[in-house]
């Protein structure tokens, strides 16, 4: 479904990524893990071209797309995008938060689009907020409605940017369920988080970056046990302690 | 038990105190510059002949909607200036390496897209900074000898208007370009992150995410922009365009009651700057985004607008 061969990005004279490959397969949940400023963030990017890679390949559904003929915007039409820090559009509702990428970019009628964004509202729990705006919401409600955002325009895969990172404590539950079902539904998923907890009981493969590479990958059991990488290691102690 | 009351408020009491020290101001300068004589309204109706030939407050009002239509066109006009020299202006250059074109468009429009980029970022900077950096009078004054050399079979009459109109127009762009940009930057990056990432391009992002929250940041820098204008088109009179200045200016000329002139001047400048201030607070009222800013009752609200216009 996404594959990465081989992508480089700088930031000026910052390596970024360097030489990063990385294949997810359909219905596949993979969870990245590592240090901040490991680049993480920056690949995830690379994936629905938010960075364009310096090097390297990417493929969405068998489509090579980081070249010339290839629309940036249709390909993240095609991938759906959590943030941490939400970004929900603050002059919009939050169900005109939902309907406003079918009725603009995919040209989807106004009636439907509405019934659509109703139902991902309502399959995120939030049937009784569909007028309220983003300030009037708590946090844990703004990041449901983002992934409701995201789930409207029917995304092959679903990249998530350490969705529960900026929420308080009592809201990152009720979060991670919503991703967690979606995972049982067999949504692609690239997640970025510290969650360790989500990341060993929904991901089939976790994978640990750092400085700019894939330094080890495995199943989440066999990886939290056992890390093979001395900087894995290291990661790993210092979370759990 | 009853609920706890808010305090009795006395807007009224403001209304009238505020009123009686205008008014009392206002018979002591009358006293103060006009000295023993008494005051002479009946001047207003004082038909002045020669050049204009009709009463005072005729040629005033006339002179009025030079003023006001001049400012309204030249306002009107310099929103559109405004809104693409200031998006110019919030540009950011991409990194090298993407401009370089790995991808994305053919690396021609790459190419051509990195340079008209830049140019129109560097057109829109010197433009922005002319027309902040030099004074209004100047531009005037200088596209006035312009136009003269190049529409010489114009009649003069409309040359001037048209030379004003043109300084104001090009003048209040560059002012109001900087109001958008700020407006522009102002809307969070992650939203427009936001609106990239759901597949919108750079248009539709303008269109239905940093605009409509720029809209509201902007109006009261524009409205406080339109009202500068107002004022300035007061320079016209230089160039001769018959405006409210240059009426007031001739027609001492012709009488001496300068007092009274001036009174009736300031009042018409009053008359249009004072209800705009009104109208932007009933518009930010209006557009306010529910839960964002400060929650004020609505009787609170009324109160602070009614401080904020003094």
């Amino acid at each position: 479904m996404i594959r990465l061969q081989g992508v480089h990005k700088w930031f000026g004279a910052l390596h970024v990524l360097r030489g990063v490959s990385l294949e997810v397969r359909k219905g596949e949940v993979v969870v990245l893990l590592g240090p901040s400023g490991s680049g993480k963030s920056t690949l995830l990017r690379c994936v629905n071209l938010l960075v364009h890679p310096d090097a390297g390949e990417v493929f969405v559904d068998g489509v090579r797309v980081n070249r010339r003929e290839v629309r940036p915007e249709w390909v993240r039409e095609q991938i759906g995008m959590v943030f941490q820090s939400f970004n929900l559009f603050s002059h919009l509702t939050a169900l005109e938060n939902v309907t406003v990428g079918l009725t603009k970019v995919k040209r989807v009628a106004r009636e439907a689009a509405r019934r659509k964004g109703v139902a991902m509202l309502e399959r995120v729990g939030l049937a009784a907020k569909l007028d309220a705006y983003p300030a009037q919401l708590s946090g844990g409600q703004q990041q449901r409605v983002a992934i409701a955002r995201a789930l409207a325009m029917d995304p092959k895969a679903v990249l998530f940017d350490e969705p529960t990172s900026a929420l308080d404590p009592e809201f990152i539950k009720e979060v991670l369920d919503v991703i967690t079902e979606l995972a049982r539904e067999g949504m692609t998923m690239v997640v970025v988080t510290h969650e360790m907890g989500f990341a060993r009981n929904v991901a089939r493969r976790v994978l640990f970056m750092d400085e700019g590479q894939i330094l080890e990958e495995g199943p989440p059991e066999e990886f939290f046990a056992s890390p093979r990488h001395p900087r894995a290691q290291a990661f790993v102690s210092k979370i759990l302690g | 038990m009853s609920a706890p009351q808010p305090p009795v408020t006395r807007d009224w009491l403001d209304i009238v105190l505020g009123a009686s020290v205008t008014i009392v101001m206002v018979v002591v300068l009358a006293l103060l510059l006009v000295g023993g004589r008494t005051l002479d309204f009946g001047y207003y109706t004082t038909f002045i002949g020669g050049r204009y030939a009709a009463p005072v407050y005729q040629i005033l009002l006339s002179a009025a909607v030079v003023s006001v239509g001049a400012t309204v066109i030249a306002f009107a006009i310099g929103l559109g200036l405004g809104f693409l020299t200031g998006w110019a202006r919030a540009l950011r250059p991409r990194p090298r390496r993407e401009r370089a074109g790995l991808h994305g468009p053919p690396l021609a429009r790459t190419l051509l897209g990195a340079a008209g980029r830049r140019l129109s970022r560097r057109l829109a900077d010197f433009y922005v900074e002319t027309m902040r950096g030099t004074p209004l009078l100047i531009q005037v004054v200088l596209l006035w000898s312009i136009l003269q050399t190049a529409l010489p079979s114009w009649d003069p009459t409309v040359r001037n208007l048209f030379t004003g109109v043109l300084a104001m127009t090009i003048n209040t762009g560059g002012y109001q370009a900087e109001t958008f940009r700020g407006g522009f930057q102002a809307v969070a990056p992650g939203q427009v992150e936001a609106a990239h990432a759901l597949g919108m391009t750079r248009w539709l992002t303008m269109r239905h995410v940093v605009l409509p929250q720029a809209f509201r940041l902007v109006i009261p820098p524009l409205l406080n922009e339109f009202i500068a204008l107002f004022k300035a088109s007061s320079l016209l009179s230089w160039i001769g365009v018959i405006e409210l200045t240059k009426v007031g200016k001739d027609l001492t000329f012709v009488n001496p009651h300068v007092f009274e002139l001036f009174l009736l001047l300031t009042a018409i400048y009053l008359v249009v700057t004072v209800p705009l201030s009104r109208v932007v607070s009933v518009l930010e009222e209006r557009l306010r985004i529910p839960g964002l800013g400060v929650q004020a009752l609505p009787r609170q609200a009324r109160r602070l607008r009614g401080r904020a216009t003094l």
